[in-house]
């Protein structure tokens, strides 16, 4: 995670150095939430383009120096595997944000576990058979279903679940139709970064003191710092009107996109 | 890590023991085969479902085990019981758990305990089948992803394809091993197989045990598929609803009253075999039917004593030639491999044909793919299905030489 009192100290004495300007917490915070959303959003198309290397055979395979698989090392504070829970009115699993899991916002949904437990078995009286059977779920659209559903070979199975995406009205979360009924789900998922914020108390003679304990560190990873700083001066100077640091905030940030992509 | 995960004994007898540790109440079997629970009490209904039994001793010498009724419940393979077995007394008691087998195991001192069944000789030979299930996880792993050909599929339509691969595979390279043992009825037919696809023969089993080929009827008979009732000028009758009325076969009547020995010559035989060679022999040339196959050659086709079969196709039955009432029969035939789980399992002799057979037909219907490519792959297709076949021929050098050395043949090995 990156120090939310780093970044901002940084921007303050870059700002400063030449008496440009001041930005109030208030302006950091929204432009320390803003840049951060910028940089997560920006990893999911990056992400697709530099798998390119993969999929031409062309990625090499050293240690440090695998560019998507640095990429994809950045995505691991939002990486989560969230319980899902079933909600029997609208036959559907959806995420409870209140629960311990999940205490952000899901953005997308990665491999989708459903656990059986009890198969159904064509014996009278049914016997339970105790297989426990963790099995990979396709995520597909209503049109899919619908015809996947239609064909018996392909038909949803213990072994070969598949689900798509509801809207339940009973949550604003997403919330997922999963056939045959799994007796749990659980979903690696990317979660939505939380917002930063750069606290403070007033101090004897007015200033502002930082404080560490209600104050939120970037979600970002530490190697993200450079370019949360860049992103934020960037912004800063749209603010205090000056265009040199737009300009150079701006090619800076421009470098480093096209040297990480070449 | 190795593929059979079974102890010997896990697999010969379908045991497995523990020893328990003070207290301890979950016992946790790793068979291959899942445990089937119905109920504890051996008096609900329910506990015939079960595919196992457990018996527990105090000092696990033999003749000691006694089949536990105590209560517990089987969940993900493992048996819960309520209270540690014998309460701690000792504190180290022995349990066994006993997959049903036709022997009935070991452990139960009375034919009522004894765990009979055929769970542990379903599981016998299962080392060289996988799991459809199997099959398609291998694939998603070994042959999708970035990097690879196909970089991209959805693992229905890799589903799709493996089954109907297994389909494709079970009617002309698995071997086929489904048959049925049947006693025909006197109304000469039997009901197809749930899960019939084709036949592969028909024989009867004479009183030695010894296969005797039958063979069909296409030539002799038939079954009409519409039977319909006619008027005096011969024009089909209808009912109140406009539909044709219909009756019974008057075909297929005659067929089953009919003496095959008037077809097969062999009445004939009997009956005038001196006295026909006797008027052949003295110049008579008879024109009674005795005389064919004497005079013309014989047709194989029908003669043959052992007897015909035939399919109805309308009442979806088999249906068979009338000397062959009350005889005992075995139809082999060929499913497609879908039916139960049980039968959806493929030879490991025919694992790469699956596989190759699933990437060509996943290449060769999507866009965009270079008509090499798919080519590439269906070349590899046809190698790898003729491959199992041929392995699945279970064809033995000392065999064809054993069959040779009867035909005279000078064969070097």
């Amino acid at each position: 995670m990156v120090n939310v009192n780093t970044v901002y100290q940084t921007v303050l004495y870059v700002l400063n150095k030449e008496q440009r300007g001041y930005i109030p917490p208030d302006e950091f915070n929204s432009l320390a939430e803003l840049v951060q959303e910028e940089i997560f959003q920006s990893y999911f198309p990056d992400g697709s383009q530099l798998n390119r290397q993969n999929q031409n055979n062309t990625q090499n395979d050293t240690e440090f120096f695998n560019i998507f698989k640095n990429l994809n090392y950045k995505l691991y504070p939002f990486e989560q595997e969230v319980e899902f829970f079933y909600d029997p009115t609208f036959d559907c699993w959806f995420n409870s944000q209140n629960s311990e899991y999940a205490i952000q916002p899901i953005y997308l949904l990665g491999e989708i576990i459903s656990s059986y437990s009890n198969g159904v078995t064509n014996t009278t009286p049914a016997a339970s058979v105790s297989p426990s059977i963790d099995s990979i779920t396709q995520l597909v659209s209503k049109k899919d279903y619908e015809k996947i559903i239609r064909s018996k070979l392909t038909a949803p199975t213990q072994q070969f679940p598949i689900c798509y995406q509801y809207s339940s009205p009973a949550t604003t979360s997403v919330s997922l139709k999963v056939f045959p009924l799994p007796k749990a789900l659980n979903i690696n998922c990317i979660l939505s970064p939380a917002s930063p914020r750069w606290s403070f108390q007033t101090g004897g003679l007015g200033q502002y003191i930082y404080n560490p304990s209600t104050s939120f560190n970037f979600t970002l990873d530490i190697s993200e710092q450079n370019n949360l700083i860049i992103g934020i001066l960037k912004y800063a100077g749209v603010v205090i009107n000056d265009p040199t640091i737009i300009e150079v905030a701006s090619q800076e940030a421009q470098k480093t996109s096209v040297n990480e992509k070449s | 890590m190795s593929l059979a995960t079974e102890t010997n004994q896990q697999y010969y007898q379908g045991t497995q023991i523990f020893v328990a540790t003070t207290g301890q109440k979950d016992f946790t079997t790793t068979f291959d085969t899942n445990l089937i629970f119905g109920s504890n009490d051996n008096t609900s209904v329910k506990y015939a479902l079960n595919n196992f039994k457990v018996y527990t001793s105090q000092t696990g010498l033999p003749g000691s085990f006694f089949e536990d009724f105590a209560n517990y419940t089987v969940t993900n393979n493992i048996i819960s019981f309520e209270d540690a077995p014998f309460n701690n007394v000792p504190s180290t008691p022995y349990v066994v758990v006993q997959l049903k087998t036709l022997d009935g195991g070991k452990y139960g001192n009375t034919q009522a305990e004894k765990a009979y069944g055929n769970t542990v000789e379903e599981n016998y030979g299962s080392y060289q089948y996988l799991k459809l299930s199997d099959i398609v996880n291998n694939y998603m792993v070994g042959y999708v992803g970035d990097g690879k050909i196909i970089q991209s599929a959805k693992k229905s339509d890799v589903v799709f394809f493996a089954k109907r691969s297994l389909q494709e595979f079970s009617y002309d390279t698995l071997k086929s091993i489904k048959s049925q043992e049947l006693t025909i009825p006197s109304s000469l037919s039997l009901p197809i197989p749930q899960d019939y696809v084709n036949y592969v023969s028909f024989c009867y089993i004479d009183t030695l045990g010894v296969k005797r080929p039958l063979y069909p009827n296409n030539n002799l008979t038939t079954n009409p598929y519409y039977n319909l009732l006619q008027d005096s000028d011969g024009v089909p009758i209808q009912d109140n609803f406009g539909e044709n009325i219909e009756g019974t076969s008057i075909t297929e009547e005659r067929w089953k009253s009919a003496d095959d020995r008037l077809i097969n010559n062999q009445a004939f035989n009997q009956l005038y075999d001196n006295f026909a060679y006797g008027l052949y022999a003295e110049g008579w040339y008879g024109s009674g039917p005795w005389d064919w196959g004497r005079l013309y050659g014989l047709d194989p086709q029908t003669s043959q004593v052992n007897g015909w079969f035939g399919i109805n196709e309308r009442e979806g039955m088999f249906t068979f030639s009338s000397n062959l009432r009350d005889k005992l029969i075995v139809v082999d035939y060929i499913s497609d491999g879908l039916a139960y789980d049980l039968d959806t399992r493929i030879p490991k002799l025919a694992e790469e044909a699956m596989y190759m057979s699933i990437s060509y037909n996943l290449l060769a219907g999507r866009a965009n793919v270079s008509e090499g490519v798919v080519a590439r792959f269906k070349k590899d297709r046809r190698a790898a299905l003729r491959n199992a076949k041929i392995r699945l021929s279970n064809i033995k050098l000392d065999e064809i030489v054993q069959v040779m050395r009867g035909k005279s043949k000078w064969i070097k090995h």
